[in-house]
């Protein structure tokens, strides 16, 4: 928790290079439904959504395939 | 690293999309052929671990933060092709999920994160052949790390240039920064894939001889 609060409030090297030239950010075309939170807790439960959205996903994806394949092979 | 909406030019964001999406389907193509039913949980919790891994900003000095991209430890576990996969659908979450990342710059994040830095983490895995395993992994994460900030740093001096000015930044300026900023990200990104990487060897060698989109992996390499 304390590394989080220490680091979260600063850039990457892309934002730093950003900010170093007076390049901000320009308004994103897609609003996404989420962000990665304001704070530890938040984010905390960001970091747990993101996780199962990935899991999801990856899972869906490789037993698409699986199907697929059984199809072809059948 | 992640290219934010209306930073590149749209020529640049085009090119980013019209290489990215070639090898991400042949990536795609080349896993399909050879993935197993025994790889599908080991695959997604690789993912879902390296979403979350990407959240945790590590602190690089100056009011600068770095964080782990993770492409080098997914190619070690399960190959270039299988990397290219899971970074690609990581990065498409992050980008329509959590709005991290623009939008039109996906395809330049692709080509970077999940094309650049995979094949360059591919080169020196297999130029070390097997030997060394940590140094290996520590040298192929700062290599990717490096390399993927070059390639978005030229894309920011292409940018530059071809909008004279409206987009981008000036390669004079972006490519040193990127490169002195990201060099020490990667020491980060390097010391982590290591300490992953040594802990897995030890616990569990045989999770580092899965390679996807190869027909006969072979244990004892790691590509």
């Amino acid at each position: 928790m304390g590394f989080y609060a220490f680091s979260a409030m600063y850039g990457d090297g892309l934002e730093r290079t950003m900010e170093d030239n007076g390049v901000s950010e320009g308004e994103p075309v897609w609003e996404a439904p989420f962000d990665y939170g304001e704070n530890y807790s938040s984010s905390l439960l960001m970091g747990i959504l993101g996780f199962l959205i990935v899991m999801v996903v990856m899972t869906g994806y490789i037993l698409v395939l699986r199907s697929r394949k059984n199809k072809k092979t059948n | 690293m992640h290219i934010p909406d209306g930073l590149m030019d749209p020529m640049i964001l085009f090119a980013g999309w019209a290489i990215a999406l070639p090898v991400i389907a042949f990536a795609v193509s080349k896993v399909n052929r050879t993935v197993d039913e025994s790889k599908v949980p080991f695959m997604a919790i690789l993912a879902a671990g390296i979403f979350v891994a990407q959240m945790l900003n590590f602190p690089v000095g100056g009011g600068t933060t770095g964080h782990l991209v993770g492409a080098t430890l997914a190619v070690m576990l399960l190959g270039v092709y299988g990397s290219i996969v899971v970074m690609t659908v990581i990065l498409v979450i992050q980008c329509l999920v959590f709005g991290d990342g623009g939008i039109t710059a996906l395809g330049l994040n692709l080509l970077n994160m999940a094309v650049v830095a995979p094949f360059a983490s591919a080169v020196i895995i297999r130029l070390a052949n097997g030997k060394a395993r940590s140094a290996t992994s520590f040298a192929a994460s700062w290599f990717a790390i490096v390399l993927a900030a070059s390639a978005c740093a030229m894309a920011l001096a292409l940018s530059f240039t071809l909008s004279n000015g409206a987009y981008g930044i000036n390669g004079i300026v972006a490519i040193p920064t990127m490169l002195g900023w990201h060099a020490v990200i990667g020491v980060g990104e390097g010391l982590i894939t290591m300490g992953v990487i040594s802990f897995l060897a030890k616990i569990a060698p045989e999770m580092l001889t899965m390679q996807l989109g190869k027909a006969e992996p072979k244990p004892e390499v790691m590509l």
